[in-house]
């Protein structure tokens, strides 16, 4: 594929990214047409703009940048860990987060308190499971996944005690925040910095991830300098996934599928995967949120069960006819 | 090209080589000999910098491996591993083109003449036609001949290959011979591990015998290959056939 080419698929997925925000602002129990939207955007004033400015907008941008992380954390796992299978939660860091947030929840804190406490959760099993694992040779990967895979499961034993001794009434909100829910969403700036660092860091890197994919020998005997990109490929790839969760809880599903949505779609170059999978992940993030609160409005859904109810259909359907095809 | 001084190798306590010293100039051949296990592959990888050695120093393009840059060193040796194994799919034409990876710049995207380049070594290596086809789709010799394929993309001069004959039935074995000896003449240096020593005797200038003890031997490849060398390399008695004037060496 082409260099223009790339550009041009890009292209599409910005103008759907767009029309996917726009779609969350429009819909709502109390729907705003696309003209009161765009007047509220470029400075209009009245009850319609509080809802789109107040309410919507930065419930929707955080949902994209959420999305967006997700995706391009689980496409950077599934290159380091060359397995399809590769999941931006493999290193426990949604583990912490929940712990952090359920803490904060079981203690009565409410908005930005959860999400720091869970960001303060996700970094410090982060750098657990870094410190744990660091060293030198061949053994350090398998070392780091299986830190990961077992600071998970305490975490997810921390989880159950946590759920198991929290008073009744906060019990759903912790679901809620188990299960992933945009309505945790108080301040989307962060969580869109760092999505749009993250683009910026990896894209100088693609071409290199793309030789790492063929495996770590050919890679070296092609110049990379493997473990270097390795160590900060794995790094990057934790911290965005804690900034994604400690913003919206863990939303399952984005980081696994998205990436693979992508892939069966547009192959495997990563200079066109990642960005394409930051914003596809985001608009599927966004899109699902939407449905979230309005399918059965005024009740709201936690958005991870969304994910996966468009997600596991998509992907099925997309693996079949590759599956015929090839 | 690549010269060798007092190089120590060993892997998991066991010494493949020590104090070995051998150099290879422009346009020569060298094959690689010994029994399984004993650190062929080990050494290829060292002489190629993908492993570190426990002493003495390999010099390429008269510098020591360090003191190139890794993107230098990648334009310099091309290194073609024993097996190849693919996560993802991918074609076999954007599988070559990989090797075209360290003459790109930071944010260069493959040109016409990289496509070009890929297409020409994909067709060196018979695999024309097969451009649009899925990677995991190939036979084991069709993907060993993609991974030659790759590798002459890179466009290095000093070519290492390990078991470059696996996989390969008899014709595409002998082509593949013919096209590393073609590669020698146009002035590049060829390193191979090899497992038939025929084939070492008659298509490589040099050969280095790897005893599994540490000790070695290396020369030029008729003098270096008899049948009682080759009887203390395998540990099983050959017999020699003379052909014209080429010897075969077949086991008892």
């Amino acid at each position: 594929m082409t260099h223009r080419r790339h550009l041009a698929v890009l292209l599409v997925l910005l103008l759907c990214a767009a029309a996917g925000l726009m779609t969350a602002l429009v819909m709502g129990s109390l729907p705003v047409r696309p003209a009161d939207v765009w007047a509220a955007l470029t400075g209009g004033s009245g009850a319609m703009a509080d809802v789109v400015l107040q309410l919507r907008l930065p419930r929707a941008l955080g949902a994209f940048a959420c999305g967006g992380l997700l995706a391009l954390a689980g496409a950077l796992m599934q290159v380091l860990l060359r397995n399809p299978l590769g999941d931006p939660y493999v290193l426990g860091i949604s583990g912490g987060a929940s712990v952090g947030a359920l803490c904060a929840l079981l203690f009565g804190l409410t908005a930005l308190w959860i999400n720091l406490a869970a960001f303060c959760g996700a970094f410090l099993v982060l750098l657990l499971v870094f410190g744990l694992a660091h060293g030198e040779g061949s053994w350090v990967q398998s070392r780091l996944l299986l830190t990961g895979v077992i600071v998970s499961a305490g975490c997810g034993a921390a989880v159950s005690l946590i759920l198991s001794i929290a008073p009744d009434q906060s019990l759903h909100g912790m679901l809620f925040w188990i299960m992933g829910d945009a309505a945790y969403i108080t301040q989307p700036l962060p969580a869109l910095l760092v999505l749009l660092a993250g683009v910026l860091l990896v894209l100088p890197l693609a071409r290199d991830l793309n030789v790492l994919v063929r495996g770590d020998t050919q890679a070296a005997a092609l110049g990379v300098s493997v473990n270097a990109l390795r160590w900060f490929t794995y790094f990057l790839a934790a911290l965005l996934t804690s900034v994604a969760v400690a913003t919206a809880g863990s939303i399952g599903f984005i980081g696994l599928v998205v990436p693979h949505l992508m892939r069966l779609v547009l192959g495997n170059d990563q200079r066109l995967l990642l960005p394409a999978s930051a914003l596809g992940g985001g608009t599927l993030l966004v899109l699902a949120d939407t449905l979230a609160r309005t399918v059965i409005a005024p009740q709201q859904l936690p958005v991870g069960v969304l994910t996966a109810l468009i997600g596991v259909p998509l992907f099925l359907y997309l693996l079949a006819r590759q599956g015929r095809s090839a | 090209m690549i010269e060798v001084r007092s190089l120590d190798v060993s892997i998991g306590g066991h010494q493949v080589c020590r104090g070995l010293d051998f150099a290879v100039p422009a346009g020569k051949s060298l094959a690689i000999l010994g029994r399984n296990g004993a650190g062929k592959s080990t050494l290829l990888a060292t002489l190629a910098g993908l492993r570190a050695a426990d002493g003495g120093q390999v010099r390429v393009a008269g510098k020591a491996l360090h003191e190139h840059t890794p993107r230098e060193l990648a334009r310099l040796r091309g290194y073609c591993a024993q097996q190849q194994h693919d996560a993802f799919a991918a074609t076999v034409l954007d599988t070559a083109l990989v090797g075209r990876h360290p003459h790109l710049d930071r944010w260069g995207w493959e040109s016409a003449s990289d496509t070009a380049m890929a297409i020409e070594a994909l067709q060196r290596t018979g695999l024309a036609g097969f451009e649009t086809r899925q990677v995991q789709t190939l036979s084991g010799g069709e993907r060993q001949r993609l991974a030659v394929a790759t590798l002459l993309t890179q466009g290095a001069q000093l070519l290492m290959l390990d078991e470059p004959l696996s996989h390969l039935d008899l014709n595409h074995g002998m082509a593949l011979l013919a096209l590393l000896q073609g590669e020698a003449a146009l002035g590049r240096t060829v390193l191979a591990v090899m497992h038939e020593p025929n084939f070492a005797y008659r298509h490589f200038d040099y050969t280095l015998m790897l005893f599994g003890d540490g000790q070695w031997a290396c020369g030029a490849s008729a003098e270096v290959i008899d049948a009682l060398s080759l009887q203390r390399l395998y540990g099983h008695p050959l017999r020699t056939l003379q052909d014209n004037d080429k010897p075969w060496f077949i086991p008892e």
